[in-house]
């Protein structure tokens, strides 16, 4: 099939959005979307794996031993009776949510090295879905959602063209994220600030990524997917870690993962605070470039262990009890590599809060490491409405200036969220590596001044987007007070004719 | 002097109040529109003025019945602020009024449409609405209610004198605020000027 006949990327995500339909009512957003992103994965290693299988047909004919050989040594394997075909035809079994159960955790015992713990919290027999008999008619409801041909996702119906995939996982992704309120923002950082983000840390290619707090990946996958070799091409030469406490959203990162074909991420499952899991030798395993869209200002971060910390990143200061901001920059700091840069979101507070926090703030910019501080528009986070800016340190600055850029009042006016335009996102990229002066825009400051500012990072401080007002004619003003004052003393003198007239 | 007491239906020309064009879906502006349109946004000044940031459309398609006369009363009828204003624009341009409105055309020789606007503004009138509103997710005023207005008529020239006060009276509190943002204004400058 011809690419042109294929539908469209706005088609499949308005398909997968119908489909979950099967579910709405019955349960809420937060719970369903799991099914859905887990249905949708199965369906992928499927097709996947049914597009490998023809090929191998069509080339050894019908020696299945042969062809059974070959695909296990693909990137993934399914055993047999995993496929997707055969949970359609069984789709009107009595048993289907155990059969899909029984399939779930057979993909995963066959591909433990990438797949351990993905299906842990998903049972497709679960009460959660309805009594026996509406449980099975929701599941064939969904069958028959994702056997329609738009649904087909097997590459080689692409033209190996992928991404429209990942594109549809991470669609879906932003939607339930919209939909879940305050909630939403805890797995999914918006496109267009993730695409910011990883503009401005710019990864090359061989570099290692790190997220300490990944979600469901979105903003991992968004920076490698920005890594470019020494030309400026894409590059697929990356290694891509990751942290997530939630285990859902772990699972959900996972399959994020996988589905942009980047298996090889390690995403650990685990607080990164207080248990972090990504270790080499005797300390923390280092990266090249560490992003994170962290919990803004989260309460009991796990202060009580900061001082004990065997990591001794804490070494600047300890943050606040009931603000984790600076623990998860510190913990930025400490992962990367002494040539690293580090990309974080964070509530302003971050810029001016003092206390242990203006400490800690103050020790890092001794230090030379804070090279920019990005002003972002205000409501653009799923769940807050609150403005936030970007952070971006670098180990190797070389110079001791820090550049602010005051890109608060352009972006695309959303009915329930703003959004940054492509032209914000630029105009963004480009000021911070262009890294000088822009009237009303940016402005390099010197340690001095920051100095003189007493460590406060405020973004008005430095930049001044102050418009200066008309100039006002006085002359002209004066002969105009003169004119309503006359015509107040005629309007009155009418009025009281008239009021005489009527005797008043 | 003798002071009738009537209601609205009783002091309109025969079809004299009728609902302002229904349109259908979204009104869209047309760059060489030559039909105004008075809609709900534009009503300024507490409901009494039509702006002059009226939509114009394309109006090939609308008959002429539909267009306003200067003096027409048009009267909110959806919503919770059921205000009346006379259509004064005296521009000569083709104008019909939304469906958000009631078009009310008096009988001149009975009533002037100034005075039965100010009236109809008035409380008495307007606590006459809030028991006779219909609808539970918007309010409105159906036609029955809109026609049996109550209304007290002093004789022609008195209505017109009270009409000629209550315009007089909005003018002055035009002055008053145009005084004080131009005083503001004057003094602001002069201040700035001695820092700068």
């Amino acid at each position: 099939m011809n690419i042109k006949e294929r539908p469209s990327q706005d088609q499949i995500n308005k398909m997968l959005w119908n489909a979950c339909d099967t579910f709405r009512g019955a349960f809420d957003s937060s719970e369903y979307k799991n099914y859905i992103l887990v249905f949708m994965f199965v369906k992928y290693l499927s097709d996947v794996w049914k597009d490998h299988y023809n090929e191998y047909k069509e080339q050894y004919g019908d020696d299945e031993e042969l062809i059974k050989r070959k695909l296990n040594r693909e990137r993934f394997v399914l055993p047999d009776n995993c496929t997707y075909d055969y949970i359609y035809d069984h789709r009107n079994d009595a048993d289907i949510g155990e059969k899909i159960d029984k399939i779930l955790s057979q993909i995963e015992e066959k591909n433990i090295e990438k797949l351990d713990g993905v299906f842990r919290n998903i049972s497709f027999n679960s009460e959660k879905l309805g009594q026996t008999k509406d449980r099975n008619r929701r599941l064939l409801n969904l069958i028959n959602d994702f056997s329609k041909p738009e649904l087909d996702f097997r590459p080689s119906l692409w033209d190996g063209k992928q991404d429209v995939l990942g594109e549809a996982y991470m669609y879906l992704l932003e939607k339930f994220a919209s939909g879940a309120g305050k909630k939403g923002g805890e797995f999914f950082t918006p496109k267009e600030v993730s695409q910011l983000l990883a503009k401005l840390v710019a990864p090359k290619a061989g570099d290692r990524i790190f997220d300490p707090t990944a979600g469901s990946a979105s903003l991992l996958v968004q920076v490698a997917e920005e890594v470019k070799d020494k030309d400026g091409n894409p590059s697929r030469d990356f290694a891509i870690y990751g942290q997530e406490s939630n285990g859902d959203t772990w699972a959900l990162s996972k399959m994020n993962c996988f589905i942009h074909g980047m298996d090889a991420a390690r995403i650990e499952w685990c607080d990164t605070l207080n248990n972090p899991q990504l270790l080499e030798g005797n300390g923390l395993m280092k990266f090249d470039v560490v992003v994170a869209n962290p919990p803004f200002s989260l309460d009991k971060w796990g202060h009580e262990n900061a001082e004990a910390d065997r990591h001794r990143r804490y070494l600047r200061g300890i943050p606040p009890k009931s603000k984790g901001d600076y623990a998860f920059i510190l913990h930025m700091i400490e992962t990367t590599l002494p040539n690293g840069r580090v990309g974080v979101i964070v509530p302003h507070g971050v810029l001016f809060r003092g206390g242990s926090e203006g400490k800690i703030r103050q020790a890092l910019i001794e230090e030379n490491l804070l090279e920019a501080v990005v002003g972002l528009p205000p409501n653009l986070f799923f769940g807050t409405g609150i403005p936030a800016a970007i952070l971006i340190f670098n180990k190797a600055k070389t110079n001791t200036d820090t550049l602010f850029i005051d890109a608060s009042k352009e972006f695309d006016d959303g009915k329930k969220q703003n959004r940054l335009r492509k032209k914000d996102i630029k105009k963004i990229v480009d000021a911070y590596q262009g890294f000088a002066e822009i009237p009303k825009y940016s402005h390099l400051a010197p340690l001095d001044e920051i100095k003189e500012n007493d460590f406060n990072l405020n973004i008005p401080r430095y930049v001044d987007t102050f418009e200066e007002e008309e100039p006002v004619d006085m002359e002209a003003t004066k002969q105009e007070i003169v004119q309503l004052e006359k015509e107040l003393v005629e309007v009155k003198a009418e009025m009281e004719g008239y009021l005489r007239e009527l005797g008043l | 002097m003798r002071i009738k007491k009537t209601v609205l239906k009783r002091i309109v020309i025969s079809d004299g109040i009728v609902s302002g064009y229904s349109f259908r879906g979204k009104i869209k502006g047309s760059l060489n529109g030559d039909l105004r349109v008075v809609q709900l946004k534009d009503m300024e000044n507490d409901y009494s003025d039509i702006g002059n940031d009226c939509t114009y459309i394309d109006g090939s398609d609308i008959k002429e019945k539909y267009y306003l006369e200067v003096g027409d009363i048009l009267f909110i009828s959806k919503g919770a602020n059921n205000f009346a204003t006379v259509y004064d624009l005296k521009d000569g341009v083709a104008t019909v009024a939304s469906s958000v409105f009631y078009v009310i055309k008096v009988d001149t020789a009975q009533a002037n449409p100034y005075y039965v606007a100010w009236y109809i503004n008035k409380k008495r009138v307007q606590q006459y609405f809030t028991t006779h509103a219909s609808g539970t997710y918007s309010l409105s005023i159906n036609k029955e209610v809109v026609e049996d207005i109550p209304l007290m008529l002093p004789p022609l020239d008195i209505q017109r004198k009270i009409a000629k006060v209550a315009e007089l009276a909005q003018k002055e509190q035009y002055i008053y605020t145009a005084l004080k943002e131009k005083r503001n204004q004057l003094i602001e400058t002069q201040l700035l000027k001695v820092i700068n």
